[in-house]
């Protein structure tokens, strides 16, 4: 005999009305569905994150200055040639930089600076990192806030998805929870997938079963969870009793769009077959598409509307004939020393590298384009933005940015455009896109690079956290509770290695209590449709 | 005694060893508990002496009690508060896994990372995939399958689900169930139609070890017991067993562990220690020595040591496939001087043993013809060779792709080994160009890129000079007498900073014996393991469990067994404060 009780995932999901727009994969060949009585597209934040910088002139579109309209032809002869055909769907915002960039950055009159650590740290926190200790940010990331506010459902946390090894040093570290506090990549594609099916809208007679059994389990966890709350226990004991319990209560009530099947997934070529077990080690070809996959999977499901695809700072890419590591090359050097010979043909090593990143943003900004949802595409209703460590990876520097948004966020951003949102810096001469290729041009070994002079790039200094109200604010735009933000992070200060930037004070338990706040608020309202 | 000292500590981040300070029951010197099962613990014994001169149980003033909370590495004698729900780390659960159903799947790698914040959506997740996953395996493999169900299921196969219930449980929980437990988890037999397919006694037998993955019980190492001990509480045995297991073995507790909680034998720290040195023996303990090694050497995946590259042209002996080989040595000779010969710390140091192959003989200067692929243990004759600081493995993984680098290996020494106050190299040290000109040694340049401005004080005193007795290795750990680049002769002469006192060396072989013999190593090394143990970054109360293990270990003759054993006899081993919002 079936359970008599209600499958209350599907029955909320169905009759609830809070039923999410159905992403229709017509496109695809699976089913249409019916239209339902929806609410606004969800709109979604996906970060890709790359180590290392690039090779900064060619890889800013050819239009001769930082500002004026995008087409293929600004592209094909550089690195984002592969994202020629979605030239309309792409914005620029030129002339961004990170805050805290600078060697004079300080905390409890305490001292450390390492750029990579600082290019980690500080990119999504806009705050600075513990000088002791494992020089973790002291302030919880962007992607965070993001999940916060915008997930349905339980899962306030976002998607941070890696392919290599999850370790969890302030160098392989982006996302953060709190102060302190690291969010480490997910590296198994199997768990992800295997959260995600298990939001399946069913239909299949065994759901029936499953719900069942779901609900004898939580109620089994629950019972031993109440005993534990009899105890007379700290209060951080109890919340997490607490915690747990909401958890599971919310997970009975999950809503679920109609488009988050099986069938949906095999449309998009993710079979349980497909994805391979246990945790990336490094990147390769089909592992990194399995997770480009998972991208637009979790996002018909509508599980996260945070999501970061973070490549691994420090992988050799052997299947491009490396032999040298990413940092390494990204020296020109071939190791961690930032002068001495340049190892041979280094430039066309790391135009390798900046390549297949390319080409690996296009097959996510093209796969989310080729799902239907609502009027548009679920790229249209997404923020998808390519986001670097660094501009120059030899100089370390974190002005300039290049930057890549696809996608309009439900109309809110221009598309086909590259906004110079730092006119005066920036200029419009030649030199807006650097000078990575300064240095180690010719394949004379007895040339030297140094560090810092020459292949970084001058100018571009509006703070990044200035695009992170911008994105909340065009995530937000589609809810008419949102109120919108003017100011996000803890700090803009800095305007590069030099510059100046006041001790930060804290209390000596990772909350910080004083140093520069935000001196330039605001949203940047030129990339606004 | 009192515990405490106001020694000034101020800028010394930690080695310094203040005195007086007994946490742990006294041991005879074969290491024999002396059983006289001190609930309070607490109190050395005559021999241990008394240097700070303070009487018996003062009570520290208020000066005291302000300065230590500003430092961890202060004795303030008592039990630290702690949560009473740690989570299985990952490692833990696979172990767990392994021992409780026999299936070794390695579900961790389904997991979050490890956390003891609450449990989230992402953690939730991955507790249920890898129950699906291990549940699954137990039942598909038949081995594990007639270990785990104790029956053969008869009629409606309910006895028997009732007696996999019943014997599954407890193990599961590490603890007797209670009633209610038995009466929960039989509402998945009367209920089993309508939640499995078929309801057939295999897919009940399955989701009734699912359930038992997915309980918090099971997932929690609970320390729930409300038994008053003074101001605290004692752990019930079976919680003392839990301890001891995922101490030694990041496992669950054996059968016969099972059987001295049963019998109530784990109250007392002779009959803990009774039962960590059993445990020591079995080969689970290796893996947690090797486990605490790694993080002691900082090894692993993402580390120095996980890809070691070397300029071919520079090293033809050397190749890119030989990282892996280079951290088994070193396991490998870290588990024989522990467990093969039973060594102290200053074996570790001092023990010209390697474990060898053909492809590591040469960089050995011996010859490739002797050995086949096995590492085999073999004593090393050049007189560059003393313990673990002049293996492959560590000088390899402390160089660069073309030389080796001092800087690594002396910062590496002096903070993580000797815990010198040494702090992060200043703003933009990482970008000083190695000087050359006109300098024919690494020693002369390096000593040349660092010797001025902020960098001075920490690589003059602390870092250069330790790294230059290492010298006589090149970037892959071999013997070098000449500097490739300009034949000039290596010099490893240097006058080190060993804690407070400057020692002068002459090559690895002293500079190993001057670490050995140093208190503020021991006590380095006895912090990490008392951190490591107890999983917790040092605090007031376990400062005093580290001084008196340093203090053992700087008598000499104490193993490094005996240091893991002694780890299970202080008062908060057994004993559990309430976790307080701040600090002390």
């Amino acid at each position: 005999m079936k359970s008599p009780k209600l499958n209350r995932r599907i029955f909320l999901g169905g009759v609830g009305g809070a039923t999410l727009a159905a992403p229709f994969l017509s496109s695809l060949g699976t089913r249409p569905l019916m239209a339902q009585d929806a609410p606004a597209d969800p709109r979604r934040l996906v970060i890709f994150y790359t180590n290392n910088g690039c090779l900064t002139n060619r890889w800013f579109p050819d239009i001769g200055s930082a500002a004026g309209a995008i087409t293929s032809e600004s592209l094909m002869a550089g690195t984002l040639a592969p994202l020629a055909d979605k030239a309309s769907k792409l914005l620029f915002p030129r002339g961004l930089r990170m805050a805290l960039n600078s060697f004079s950055i300080s905390v409890d009159g305490k001292n450390h600076f390492d750029p990579h650590d600082q290019g980690m740290g500080s990119k999504l926190t806009c705050a600075p990192l513990d000088p002791d200790g494992d020089h973790y940010a002291l302030s919880h990331s962007f992607d965070h806030d993001v999940a916060r506010v915008f997930n349905q459902g339980t899962n306030k946390s976002p998607l941070v998805l890696g392919v290599g090894f999850g370790g969890g040093g302030v160098k392989q570290v982006l996302s953060y929870s709190a102060s302190r506090t690291p969010y480490e990549p997910e590296t198994n594609a199997q768990n992800v997938y295997s959260s995600l099916t298990g939001l399946f809208v069913g239909g299949q007679t065994e759901a029936d079963y499953r719900v069942a059994r779901g609900e004898s389990i939580i109620d089994l966890v629950s019972d031993d969870l109440n005993t534990y709350k009899r105890l007379n226990m700290s209060s951080a004991d109890q919340r997490k009793v607490d915690d747990w319990l909401a958890l599971l209560r919310a997970t009975e009530q999950a809503i679920v769009p109609a488009a988050c099947t099986q069938m949906s997934s095999d449309g998009i070529g993710l079979t349980a077959d497909s994805i391979p077990s246990g945790q990336f080690g490094g990147i390769s070809h089909e592992d990194s598409t399995v997770m480009l996959r998972l991208i637009a999977l979790t996002m018909m499901c509508d599980a996260n509307r945070s999501i970061i695809m973070q490549w691994p700072g420090y992988n050799t890419f052997d299947f491009l004939g490396h032999s040298i590591d990413h940092h390494g090359l990204s020296h020109r050097v071939g190791s961690a020393a930032v002068s001495g010979t340049c190892v041979s043909g280094v430039l066309d090593r790391i135009r390798e590298i900046d390549d297949w990143f390319a080409a690996k943003y296009a097959e996510l900004v093209f796969l989310l384009d080729s799902i239907e949802e609502g009027e548009g595409t679920m790229l249209d209703n997404s923020a998808c933005m390519w986001l670097p460590e660094l501009a120059d990876g030899n100089a370390h520097n974190n002005n300039n940015l290049p930057i890549v948004i696809a996608g309009s966020c439900g109309g809110y951003f221009k598309q086909g455009v590259s906004v110079n949102l730092d006119g005066g810096t920036l200029g419009d001469g030649p030199n807006q896109t650097g000078n990575s290729e300064s240095a180690c041009a010719t394949n004379d070994e007895t040339e030297m690079v140094s560090s810092g002079s020459g292949t970084g790039s001058n100018g571009g200094n509006v703070p990044l956290n200035k695009l992170y109200v911008t994105l909340m604010n065009a995530l937000g735009a589609g809810d008419p509770n949102f109120v919108p933000l003017d100011s996000w992070g803890i700090s803009d200060a800095g305007g590069g290695f030099g510059s100046s930037v006041p001790d930060f004070t804290t209390d000596g338990a990772g909350n910080l209590t004083g140093g520069q706040g935000i001196s330039n608020p605001g949203e940047l309202s030129a990339l606004k449709a | 005694m009192k515990n405490f000292s106001s020694t000034a500590m101020g800028a010394v981040l930690c080695g310094a060893v203040l005195g007086g300070c007994t946490a742990l029951g006294p041991l005879s010197a074969d290491g024999e508990p002396s059983g006289d099962g001190d609930a309070a613990g607490g109190d050395g014994d005559a021999g241990d002496g008394d240097p700070s001169g303070d009487g018996e149980g003062e009570p520290l003033t208020p000066e005291e009690i302000e300065e230590a909370q500003g430092d961890p590495s202060i004795c303030v004698p008592g039990v630290p508060g702690t949560s009473q729900l740690p989570r299985l780390s990952r490692v833990q659960f696979d172990n767990t896994v392994r021992d409780l159903l026999h299936v070794d799947i390695t579900p961790s790698s389904m997991l979050a990372p490890d956390s003891q914040g609450s449990v989230d959506q992402r953690a939730w997740d991955g507790y249920k995939a890898a129950a699906v996953a291990v549940s699954e395996a137990v039942m598909a493999d038949a081995a594990a399958r007639s270990l785990v169900i104790p029956c053969s299921a008869e009629g409606d196969g309910a006895a028997c689900a009732e007696q996999l219930i019943q014997e599954l449980g407890p193990r599961a929980f590490r603890r007797s169930l209670t009633p209610e437990e038995t009466v929960r988890f039989g509402v998945l037999i009367t209920s089993r139609a309508a939640i499995t397919p078929t309801g057939s006694f295999d897919e009940l037998a399955q989701l009734i070890i699912e359930a038992f993955l997915l309980s918090p019980s099971f997932i929690i190492r609970g320390e729930l017991a409300e038994q008053p001990s003074g101001e605290y509480f004692a752990l019930s045995n079976f919680e003392v067993a839990s301890r001891l297991s995922y101490l030694l073995w990041d496992s669950m507790p054996d059968e016969l562990l099972f059987q001295a909680a049963e019998a109530g034998e784990l109250s007392t720290p002779a009959g803990i220690l009774t039962q960590a040195q059993r445990m020591l023996g079995d080969p689970r303990a290796r893996g947690m020595v090797e486990t605490f090694h790694e993080h002691f050497l900082h090894m692993g995946p993402g580390t120095r040591w996980a890809e070691i590259v070397r300029d071919p042209a520079l090293f033809p002996t050397y190749h890119d496939g030989m990282s892996d080989l280079l951290s088994e040595e070193t396991h490998r000779f870290v588990e024989h001087v522990v467990f093969d010969i039973q060594g102290t710390y200053q074996d570790l140091l001092m023990e010209p043993i390697g474990f060898v192959n053909s492809e590591l003989a040469p960089l050995y200067g011996l010859p490739a013809a002797d050995f086949g692929a096995e590492l085999v243990a073999t004593p090393l004759t050049e007189p560059e060779r003393a313990g673990l600081f002049t293996r492959l493995g560590f000088l390899a993984s402390h160089s660069y792709y073309d030389r080796s680098s001092p800087i690594h290996r002396g910062a590496f020494i002096q903070k993580d080994v000797l815990c010198a106050p040494v702090g992060s190299p200043p703003a933009g040290a990482e970008g000083e160009p190695l000087p050359t000109e006109g300098l024919n040694t690494n020693r002369e340049r390096v000593d040349a890129q660092t010797g001025t401005g902020g960098c001075a004080n920490c690589h003059l005193n602390y870092i250069n000079p330790t790294g230059f007795a290492l010298e006589a290795f090149d970037a892959t750990g071999a013997v070098q007498v000449t500097e490739s680049f300009s034949g000039a002769a290596i010099n490893t002469t240097a006058s080190v900073l060993i804690g407070d006192e400057t020692v002068d060396v002459d090559g690895p072989v002293a500079l190993s014996q001057a670490i050995a013999e140093s208190p503020d190593a021991h006590a380095c090394y006895a912090r990490k393991w008392v951190e490591y143990a107890y999983g917790r970054a040092l605090n007031n109360q376990d400062a005093c469990v580290a001084e008196d293990l340093a203090d053992r270990l700087t008598e000499g003759g104490y193993t490094i067994l005996e240091l893991i054993s002694d780890l299970t006899q202080s008062e908060s081993f057994r004993l559990r404060a309430l976790e307080t919002e701040a600090g002390l």
